[in-house]
């Protein structure tokens, strides 16, 4: 498992890297861009434009850099077990479960790695604009983070288990996809599956929605029943998410969705691989 | 009786309705260079594909070394495919670490002075490197493993005939000692001489399995012309 995860990490790193810079570049070109403008006291048509530009090359720094991101996890599981490399990774004498563990886990570092330098960006985007004071802002925070702790860490929590759900989601589907002859269709009915399953996976959760109960952004515990989580969870944000900071039901479904996707998928690897 | 290193019974495979390989029952004797061969579409590389673990879906049982496939049967199969199947971004040295860590017979010595020999860059990568390179790498790779199966799967095939040459010779002379060695090929005239047995795949069956000068003794031809009697094609008008 340790040469698995040491190979995937310098297999990905470099252009992980670059996600990384881009997007950390990024805020602090908007930074410095919205500290120039609010240090302008005249409107000259020609630097509004440029800096116009400056700032759209922010916003596009911004998401390139998640795209990269985002392509790079989905090809790194793609090209390993089921593209151009599954000849390589399958012949391995290894478990079909430790090559899914070791993807997983590197996978989820560098998402968990991302959040940490798009983080660090907009406080960094937060110094430029609102200065040194900015650090005062910050402890204060941090302060209330701590009186918060239940709150905090059932954030990260949850989080973390959604970064995880969604890399079992995308292993499920490719490991689908190898199994059919979908031919030059194949990203199209991949990119079908994947919105698929999460929409499955939204109308199942009317269950849960059902009965709520979980830690509020407030720090209260709260069990609470409801008749309109049919309603409200097709939406794209559900009431739920903005009231409770950890919700026990849905939490407890998403862990049941990752185990559930895992062992499919490495069913489907064990039993149905079908390489070209 | 000879020993057999790979046994297949009863083994059917489909794609789809398209029976690729029907009712094969067939055995690999041990320590011999054995010629998988067939024109295109008999079914030699689907049937190395199950040997190999890359195909599961199929009806029938396969013993490698008497246990079925598993992790157990890639420890002792050096394989190598049709196509490139290494990281384009991998120079030489990242295969030689990868084949180093996740195979404890990879012999990296060997490898690298093979490597050398053949007068391709350490640090080169690999999307840089011709077809015929790329080949003669992935072979010091797999046969730098003291494997007791090697399969080679085409090896020779878009390759320049000087190559075919050095492939063949890397083959006989570096393979480890009483290992079993499969060459799946439609290239017959190429490969015949070096080879002690021939399997003969028509339309996912076997036609003939046979020791190669019994072959040549019985009918009085070359195994090429053997086989080119038994996958006789209509001439075209």
């Amino acid at each position: 498992m340790r040469l698995l995860i040491k190979h995937e990490f310098k297999d990905g790193w470099v252009d992980i890297l670059i996600a990384n810079i881009s997007i950390f570049s990024s805020f602090v070109l908007g930074g410095g861009l919205i500290r120039l403008v609010l240090s302008i006291n005249t409107i000259n048509p020609l630097i509004m434009s440029i800096l116009v530009t400056l700032f759209t090359a922010f916003i596009l720094g911004v998401f390139a850099g998640e795209i990269i991101l985002i392509a790079n996890v989905v090809k790194s599981m793609y090209t390993k077990f089921v593209g151009h490399e599954a000849y390589l990774t399958h012949m391995l004498p290894v478990s079909t479960d430790k090559l899914l563990l070791s993807k997983l886990i590197v996978n989820c570092i560098w998402i968990v790695g991302t959040i940490l330098v798009t983080l660090l960006g907009v406080f960094i985007l937060s110094l430029f604009v609102g200065g040194f004071k900015i650090f005062a802002d910050f402890a204060a925070f941090v302060q209330t983070l701590f009186q918060h702790f239940d709150v905090f860490i059932s954030v990260v929590f949850t989080t973390f288990i959604q970064i995880v759900l969604t890399l079992v989601t995308i292993l499920f589907t490719l490991s689908l996809l190898n199994i059919g002859k979908f031919g030059k269709k194949k990203v199209l009915i991949g990119v079908l599956i994947y919105f698929g399953v999460g929409y499955g996976m939204k109308i199942v959760n009317i269950i849960p929605s059902l009965f709520s109960f979980g830690l509020t952004w407030d720090g209260t515990w709260v069990f609470q029943r409801s008749y309109f989580g049919a309603i409200e969870i097709l939406g794209s944000v559900s009431y739920y998410q903005l009231y409770f900071a950890l919700n026990i039901p849905q939490l407890l479904f998403n862990i049941g969705y990752i185990i559930l996707f895992y062992f499919l998928s490495r069913y489907l690897l064990n039993r149905k691989l079908e390489l070209e | 009786m000879q020993e057999s290193i790979i046994e297949i019974k009863s083994l059917n495979k489909y794609y789809g309705k398209f029976k690729a390989l029907n009712q094969v029952d067939l055995s690999f004797p041990k320590g011999k260079i054995i010629g998988l061969l067939g024109p295109n579409g008999s079914g030699k590389t689907t049937m190395i594909k199950i040997l190999t673990g890359l195909l599961k879906q199929y009806q029938g049982e396969v013993l490698i070394d008497g246990s079925p496939i598993s992790i157990e049967s890639k420890k002792i199969i050096s394989y190598l495919p049709d196509k490139n199947c290494l990281p384009n971004k991998w120079n030489v040295l990242d295969a030689l670490e990868f084949f180093k860590d996740f195979y404890e017979d990879f012999e990296y010595d060997k490898a690298k002075q093979l490597i050398m020999q053949l007068g391709i860059d350490m640090n080169k990568k690999f999307k840089s490197l011709s077809k015929g390179t790329k080949e003669k790498l992935q072979l010091s790779l797999v046969l730098s493993r003291k494997a007791k199966i090697y399969i080679f799967d085409e090896p020779i095939a878009g390759v320049d005939p000087a190559a075919r040459d050095l492939i063949f010779h890397m083959i006989l002379n570096h393979h480890h000692e009483d290992s079993t060695i499969i060459i799946c090929t439609h290239l017959i005239s190429e490969v015949e001489d070096i080879l002690d047995y021939a399997i003969f795949l028509n339309q996912g069956k076997v036609y003939l399995r046979e020791d190669v000068n019994k072959i040549k003794e019985s009918s009085g031809k070359s195994l090429n012309e053997v086989f080119k009697e038994v996958y006789r094609y209509a001439p075209i008008n």
